[in-house]
């Protein structure tokens, strides 16, 4: 053994793997740091043009009008189907949004137009992250039963979002109408 | 007093172990009692008070939900009812304004698809979808409604298309200031609604609410209401063919309507409805909402083409050597090969001879005619166009359809019958106009 440690090769090897861990640790850890911190209501919520849907969510039930738990922004925009899709998902939004930030009127964005693709920014791996037992609960529940067998069956082609298009913010519409008037 | 007190808890006990108890008979209607009940399973307390209020005011309505597999299941009013706040439909129960309840009269198909998707998907890929929308760039037939039927008149002209077209064809559902809907767009149980919300479609013209029952879906009659008259009979056609006059000669009360969808074949049925053959499962058929699937012809067009097109939109919608080979799947449930395959032998020569023989001579004579300037504008009052209208909407289409699904006094008598005489009248019309270069008076 310390022989093989005497060897500069070796103990090169073990001092970039030292290396090259701890700093794969710390990156995970600031990466993660860094989605926990951009994912919420507040960092969302942030920029003027979030406004009007931070507050149709907080009046909804998955922003914590139902006995207090609240989904986070990015548990139901992100993909988390794979660590992978959740990277990937994270860099293309954050990428898109800041860009609209930046160049766009968000009085001019017809935002109803936009919600009628719910399904591109709506990801089901993020709803059955929570929900995760619907497959199995609904069975006692026969009209919840009835709606979901032929989503989990897998003989239609829906996403949450299609059948539930108002989930996550109240009135969505009003308070996007009411907040431009506002602002005028 | 203490007998009477103990008689009350006894069934208010009652009341609490049975889901749904009669406890009182309002008022009778034939051999049908309307009743009162009083729920507890499965309801929230807003769902709870729709039903509570109700059933004094609309025991019609309460009393079909109580027999529907909605019901069942535990879907209620605001199931259905319900909309956000922010839906251009929403409006407040007069008892509830404030609150945070908002309902609509309007149930759209979106509604509908929510639980019973793949049926939405199979409807909206069928010709039922086009029944409002076909219309809408018809200027001919909005003159025909409100000019001819109307007369013109400032106020009343609507009601020719309201009262029918709309009816069964449906229209775009428009709203007032308050998110009702208004009296000339609404109540109608017409196929092709397009809704506020912008779906389109109508599942109450089959499954009439507030009971849905498989058994009235399966029904004749439910295609009746629509396909029906001089220019599709298409139940007067089922009612005279071999299927009707099993179904009508007792096969009806021998149905067993209420086997589930896909699972419903020969001996649960005896004589096929409508519905068997254009939509049910039978044998390894898939059951579907989309009634096109099934068609080689389009039977109802001035020119009876080949359905080859996945076009929603499109009238030829539909693959029609594909929908063949699936309809002969329903067929031979009862019937041998030959017997099938001689059979749409039969009727397809029909609806050839209608094209060739019929069709493609009298188009030919009305563009001449409209060439040399020899047709009216208005064509109500001009003989040769009222007789070519006939002779493809009324007689032309009596002639395919009773040919295809075996009517033969359809087929002759109100058919090829009247197709000749039409022929025979245009014909003359024709030689007089183009020898004088004048329209008779």
């Amino acid at each position: 053994m310390s022989r093989l440690w005497k060897s500069k090769g070796i103990r090169a090897a073990v001092f970039v793997l030292l290396i090259a861990g701890s700093s794969g640790f710390l990156g995970w850890i600031g990466l993660q740091t860094a989605f926990e911190s951009t994912g919420d209501q507040h960092y969302c919520g942030g920029c003027h043009e979030m406004i009007p849907i931070r507050r149709a969510y907080l009046a909804s039930e998955h922003g914590g009008q139902h006995k207090s738990v609240a989904a986070r922004c990015d548990q139901c925009h992100l993909d988390h189907s794979s660590p992978w899709a959740h990277f990937t998902s994270k860099v293309e939004t954050g990428a898109v949004d800041v860009w609209s930030h930046m160049t766009k009127d968000p009085s001019k964005i017809d935002w109803a137009e936009k919600r009628k693709h719910r399904e591109s920014f709506v990801f089901d791996s993020g709803c059955l992250t929570c929900h995760k037992d619907l497959e199995r609960s609904s069975a006692s529940n026969h009209k919840a039963f009835v709606a979901h067998k032929p989503y989990f069956l897998k003989s239609v082609e829906r996403k949450c979002v299609s059948c539930h298009p108002h989930v996550g913010h109240r009135d969505l519409n009003r308070h996007i109408t009411s907040f431009y008037q506002e602002m005028q | 007093m203490k007998a009477f007190k103990f008689l009350f808890t006894l069934l208010a006990g009652l009341t609490a172990a049975t889901t749904v108890l009669a406890t009182d008979s309002s008022f009778q209607a034939g051999d049908m009692t309307v009743k009162t009940f009083s729920i507890q399973r499965g309801l929230t307390k807003a769902a709870k008070a729709c039903l509570d209020c109700h059933q004094d005011k609309t025991p019609g309505i309460t009393n079909d939900w109580a027999q529907s597999r909605h019901a069942h299941v535990g879907v209620t009013c605001l199931d259905c009812h319900q909309v956000p706040e922010d839906a251009a439909n929403a409006t407040q129960h007069e008892d509830m304004v404030g609150g945070k309840v908002y309902i609509s009269s309007l149930v759209s198909p979106a509604t509908c698809g929510r639980c019973h998707s793949e049926e939405l998907d199979q409807f909206s890929n069928s010709g039922h979808v086009r029944a409002y929308r076909q219309l809408i760039p018809k200027d001919n037939l909005h003159a025909l409604t409100e000019v001819h039927e109307g007369r013109n008149h400032p106020k009343l002209k609507g009601a020719p298309y309201e009262t029918g077209c709309m009816q069964c064809h449906g229209t775009k559902i428009t709203l007032d200031k308050n998110g009702q809907p208004t009296p000339e767009t609404w109540p109608n149980a017409g196929m092709g609604n397009v809704y506020p919300d912008g779906s389109v479609g109508s599942c109450t013209a089959c499954h009439t609410r507030h009971k849905f029952s498989i058994k009235e879906a399966r029904h004749p009659n439910a295609c009746a209401s629509c396909h029906l008259g001089p220019d599709h009979p298409d139940i007067e056609i089922y009612n005279s063919s071999k299927h009707g006059h099993v179904f009508l000669s007792g096969g009806a009360s021998e149905m067993k309507w209420n086997t589930a969808a896909d699972a419903w074949e020969p001996g649960d049925y005896r004589a096929p409805t409508c519905a068997t053959c254009h939509m049910s499962g039978i044998g390894k058929l898939k059951t579907t909402h989309n009634i096109t699937e099934r068609l080689y012809w389009n039977l109802w067009a001035k020119e009876s083409k080949v359905r080859n097109s996945s076009d929603v939109l499109s009238p030829l919608l539909g693959n029609g050597k594909q929908g063949r080979k699936l309809m002969k799947q329903v067929c031979n449930a009862c019937h041998g090969t030959k017997h099938t395959d001689n059979f749409f032998i039969q009727g397809d020569k029909a609806v050839m001879l209608y094209n060739e023989a019929y069709w493609a001579p009298a188009k030919k004579m009305h563009d001449e005619l409209k060439a040399k300037g020899l047709l009216k504008n208005n064509l109500w009052t001009d003989k040769f166009q009222k007789v070519f209208y006939h002779l493809w909407h009324h007689e032309g289409r009596r002639a395919r359809q009773g040919a295809m699904m075996g009517a033969p006094d359809y087929a002759h008598w109100h058919g090829f019958f009247e197709l000749q005489q039409d022929m025979y009248e245009l014909t003359g019309i024709y030689d007089k106009r183009m020898k004088t270069g004048k329209i008779e008076d």
